[in-house]
């Protein structure tokens, strides 16, 4: 909204030394700079009073300033509105325009008729009659001030209707009287596809829905949003009709959306204009009219509505003021400030005032609340006082934020960087299904605005690959990532999916880094007892987007006891498919990991137990065995743990220790030589060679029989 | 020559041949002659049987007394030698960095992440819980109980995302506010750091998909200078001490008073520079006072007056955690942060 400060001061009862020291003392006040510009006081002012001031043309007196006007304060897209919040923060009288308007003796309900049929859509609806007007430029001053606001002056008559628009938030429509079809008005909805041709441009068939202002015989008006050619103001008009009108905002809007069109009026009548300022605005046109283009006023306004809806009167409780604001206000001051805004002040006591808000604030000043605002903000935000009061409590954790934390600290340890990627993903990706095997959820294609950007992730990993594919095209590094984020499965008969929040890795450096990554979560989740385990590759039955002799169940070793046959696994690892990566154009297939957070978090945890440190030294024997590649090390691992139940001289407390694994022509092709070594311990004595030599002996012999190996030459 | 004759000539010799020895090989040599397993001090002791009875302790206790001051004496020399040598003898580079395969492979968490956990952490030293809402929400949360009708213009600046009629992708956290106020009772002290998304044209001041961090106190007496003391210290966390804030008027449909939080800019200290547009302020987010018509929406969702707004009020503030990591980091493109380059992550 444009605010001239020439016409500001229309309204404000102050010479410029006046104006200039109220300024001042405002800034001061509020502990603002004061600038030797008054414009720039002003646009500093008006932004402390809630109207952000994003420029100022020129300077001094005839400074434009550019304010935002925020969505609850339709009252003030107008002159007079912003002049009431001048007045109110500089502390300067209000002068309100003049309203009253001479009458000649005919009745105008002789001249013309208004019937609304619509009353719903059009609550209020008039009409004043203006004879004997003659056509002409419009004095200086209004073009001014029609300039200043970026409009094109036209004629005396349509220019002091744009007037009243910007002056009191009014917009009103002046017709050539004597070009109505039967002298009259007829507020009504359109028939569908009724001929209708606006003041410009141009608008779509109209329909049933759209509100007409119509003569006898055809729409002269879209209600509230724009005029028709054929009735408009001409250098031949005589007579006016000039209407003052109400529409429903919900109405304006909707048909604005549907005619793709809007109009200054259409933008006041959306947000809510005066209904009982109609009278006012009428009057102060029809007398601006009579005086600019001559011409006698008809006697009365034609009127739908006369009796708008009372304001409500209610009470401001002084404490209550200070329990929002946190600051007491002086009772005069609170006086002033109401008063400066149009309020009236109907009864005082120590505690309260009774006070009844003006017509124009209808919309956002009904409650105790709302003038509560109103003090504040005229008052002055800076006087709140920083406190902190507050008791401090220190609150819980959940498991699940405890869960992401330690998780995070982890993988970024370990060499990981931390994705956040989008939830919102191009469809055309491939989808892989690790939770659900349902398509991506669409968004409403109306709400789309970018086809990329269209699906609502069901799985993290998707992300991931696509965050590998960025980082190899720009040459940026190898990728090795991990995302703590929400997944959206979509719930059969439920408007809404499922948010499971989901852990996901991927490694470009191979399986191997990721499965120890992933080896270390349950120890740094303190999962109690269980750690996180891995269960063999599925061969075929694990997802489909990894490749199936890397496809692994991640498992709580609990449930790997009960021969792997959780259903509802807590996540999966693997290697990337050739397909997935295809999609991708990825260089290298990565090890990529998906797991539930919220199971995991939900596992019950306990913290790690102190097992004493052994008195006696360890014995540790190496064992490098050739065996065919199908055998895993973790069977030879399992086999050499659980072969400590036979030996008494085996140290049960430790597991097998993996020393390498060798592939070479040596060994033949399908062979592999797997090294380890086992620890032979007494808990009271030192043991000597001999007897771990035999002991040791002894396991070798069965594991080689077991896995049918050779020891490695 | 007695024994004792013996020991104290060897003992004259070998101090002077460790004080003499001329370089390390020399040194070594005179320890093997002396006191290597070999040595005169050995030597010694295997003759300790031709020491009559009477006299052996006096004897074997000489002999270990000269066992250790020939040995410290030796470490001496040998120390003398090391700190005597010269630099150029040692390959040392203190600049000389790792080869690349056995560099420490550091991740690092994503700024936002850094950011959220600063922020959570201050204010859980407030006595605020970090709580969760779901993402794709109904219009009664997104919108309703907001205070945000249907077909108000208000609703003009929450442009959303659809999944269906029944479905939408949130446009604020502040729908966290009302799951809250929906399941607890007054007092509360909650923040809600989450992920919203508006349908925005995607450029380097917007995206359709950000995080915000959402805060809600409800108690008996809380006021606009509870309000401000907790975003002071917010501020001063996220921005340093000294760094000031200031309120200007605001509107927002589920708080009243509302108002814009703006903190003295980061980059200059308050004096002007390119960030600040010269104002020496930037504006950080959204706060106010709970409207009591989310207090009463409250009230009908849970069919009680739990939330009496005659006995409590409360404050709530909202804040774009981008807009905050922008800030803190002079990061100038929104589009960084969820691209996920690793050498922009490499590098803030």
């Amino acid at each position: 909204m444009k605010l001239p400060i020439l016409w500001l001061r229309d309204y404000l009862e102050a010479s410029d030394a006046a104006m200039s020291a109220a300024i001042a003392d405002a800034c001061k006040r509020w502990d603002l700079e004061h600038h030797a510009d008054p414009a720039k006081s002003l646009a500093t002012l008006y932004t402390f009073a809630g109207f952000n001031c994003d420029g100022v043309e020129g300077s001094g007196w005839t400074a434009v300033l550019e304010l935002d006007v925020l969505a609850n304060r339709p009252d003030a897209q107008c002159v007079l509105g912003l002049a009431r919040e001048a007045a109110a923060f500089l502390r300067v009288p209000f002068k309100a325009p003049e309203y009253d308007v001479a009458e000649g003796p005919d009745p105008a309900s002789a001249l013309a008729k208004i019937s609304v049929e619509d009353a719903h859509t059009c609550p209020r609806y008039t009409a004043r009659v203006i004879r004997g007007v003659k056509v002409g430029p419009s004095p200086e001053w209004l073009q001014e001030r029609l300039k200043a606001m970026g409009l094109t002056p036209r004629n005396n008559i349509v220019d002091v209707t744009n007037f009243i628009l910007f002056e009191m938030n009014h917009p009103l429509h002046a017709f050539d009287l004597g070009k109505l079809a039967g002298r009259q008005i007829v507020v009504r909805r359109a028939k569908e596809k009724e001929p209708f041709k606006p003041l410009y441009d141009e608008v779509p068939p109209l329909t049933p829905e759209t509100l007409v202002i119509a003569d006898g015989e055809r729409p002269v008006a879209i209600g509230g949003v724009i005029g028709g050619a054929g009735s408009e103001v001409s250098p031949a008009t005589t007579e006016i009709l000039l209407e003052a009108a109400c529409f429903d905002p919900t109405s304006i809007r909707r048909t604005c959306r549907r005619l793709k069109a809007g109009t200054d009026s259409s933008y006041r009548f959306e947000r809510g204009v005066d209904i009982a300022g109609v009278e006012r605005a009428s009057a102060r046109a029809a007398r601006l009219i009579a005086e600019l283009a001559g011409g006698t006023v008809a006697k009365g306004l034609i009127d739908s509505n006369p009796n708008p809806p009372p304001m409500k009167d209610l009470a401001l409780r002084f404490a209550r003021i200070q329990s929002l604001y946190g600051v007491a206000v002086p009772a005069d001051v609170v006086r002033a400030i109401l008063g400066a805004l149009g309020c009236e002040v109907l009864g005082e006591t120590a505690e309260q005032l009774l006070v009844r808000p003006p017509s124009w604030r209808r919309h956002d000043l009904f409650r105790e609340v709302d003038m509560i605002e109103e003090v504040a903000r005229l008052h002055g935000y800076n006087h709140v006082p920083v406190e902190t009061g507050m008791s401090a409590r220190i609150p819980p954790r959940s498991a699940l934020e405890s869960a992401g934390d330690r998780a995070r600290e982890l993988f970024a340890t370990l060499g990981y960087f931390e994705a956040i990627t989008d939830s919102l993903i191009d469809p055309a990706w491939p989808a892989p299904a690790v939770w659900t095997a349902a398509a991506p959820l669409a968004l409403n294609k109306k709400s789309v605005l970018r086809e990329d950007h269209s699906s609502l992730r069901n799985s993290l990993a998707v992300s991931l690959l696509a965050t590998q594919r960025l980082n190899q095209d720009r040459r940026s590094g190898v990728s090795r990532f991990f995302e703590i984020g929400r997944v959206f499965l979509p719930q059969e008969g439920h408007p809404r999916p499922e948010e499971r929040p989901v852990l996901a890795l991927l490694d470009e450096t191979g399986f191997a880094p990721l499965a120890d990554a992933l080896r270390r979560l349950g120890e740094a989740l303190s999962l109690d007892g269980a750690h996180l385990k891995f269960s063999r590759p599925l061969d075929g039955h694990g997802p489909a987007f990894l490749t199936p002799e890397t496809a692994c169940r991640v498992m709580r070793v609990r449930e790997m006891r009960e021969h792997e046959r959780a259903e509802d696994p807590i996540g999966w690892l693997g290697v990337a498919s050739p397909a997935l990566c295809k999609a991708f154009d990825l260089k290298h297939a990565p090890a990529v990991a998906e797991l539930n957070l919220a199971a995991l978090a939900a596992l019950p945890t306990a913290p790690r137990r102190y097992t004493p440190l052994p008195s006696q030294p360890e014995n540790a024997r190496d064992v490098a065995m050739v065996v065919e590649e199908a055998v895993a090390w973790q069977e030879v691992a399992d086999f050499a743990a659980a072969y400590a139940g036979k030996q008494p001289l085996r140290d049960k407390s430790e597991a097998p220790r993996f020393l390498s694994v060798f592939r070479g022509k040596q060994l033949g092709a399908g062979k592999k030589s797997v090294a380890f070594s086992v620890v032979y311990r007494a808990a009271d004595r030192s043991l000597s060679d001999e007897e771990v030599n035999a002991a040791h002996e002894h396991f070798v012999k069965d594991l080689l029989a077991h896995f049918k190996g050779t020891l490695r030459a | 020559m007695s024994l004792q004759d013996e020991i104290a000539q060897v003992r004259t010799e070998a101090l002077a041949a460790f004080q003499s020895a001329g370089d390390a090989n020399a040194l070594e040599a005179a320890r093997i002659k002396y006191i290597g397993s070999n040595g005169a001090v050995k030597a010694f002791m295997k003759r300790l049987g031709e020491v009559p009875k009477d006299q052996k302790p006096a004897a074997g206790q000489a002999l270990n007394a000269l066992k250790d001051e020939l040995t410290n004496a030796h470490e001496a020399a040998k120390g003398a030698k090391a700190s005597a040598a010269p630099k150029s003898a040692v390959a040392f580079d203190y600049s000389e960095p790792l080869a690349p395969e056995r560099v420490h492979a550091a991740g690092k968490l994503h700024p936002l992440t850094r950011t959220v956990n600063e922020l959570r952490d201050l204010l859980r030293a407030l006595g605020f819980e970090v709580v969760e809402g779901p993402e794709v929400e109904d219009e009664r949360h997104n919108f309703d109980d907001l205070n945000i009708p249907a077909d108000h213009p208000a609703r003009d600046s929450f442009d959303t995302f659809f999944l269906n009629k029944d479905a939408l992708l949130r446009s604020q956290t502040s729908t966290v506010q009302v799951r809250v106020m929906e399941s607890r009772r007054p007092p509360v002290r909650v923040i809600a750091p989450g992920r919203v998304y508006r349908p925005d044209i995607i450029d380097a001041t917007h995206h359709s998909t950000f995080h915000q961090i959402e805060g809600l106190y409800v108690d008996k007496g809380v006021t606009m200078a509870d309000l401000k003391g907790t975003l002071q210290l917010f501020v001063n966390g996220l921005f340093g001490e000294g760094t000031r804030i200031r309120f200007r008027p605001s509107f927002f449909p589920f708080t009243e008073p509302s108002a814009e939080l703006d903190c003295s800019c980061p980059a200059c200290g308050g004096d002007g520079c390119n960030v600040c547009k010269d104002s020496g302020w930037v504006e950080l987010g959204g706060c106010g006072m709970v409207d009591p018509a989310v207090f009463e929406a409250i009230n009908k969702a849970r069919g009680d007056h739990a939330y009496d707004p005659d006995v409590w009020s409360g404050f709530a503030f909202g804040f774009g955690i981008e807009r905050l990591a922008m800030r803190r980091h002079g990061i100038t493109d929104i589009r960084r942060f969820l691209e996920n380059d690793l050498r922009f992550l490499r590098q803030i």
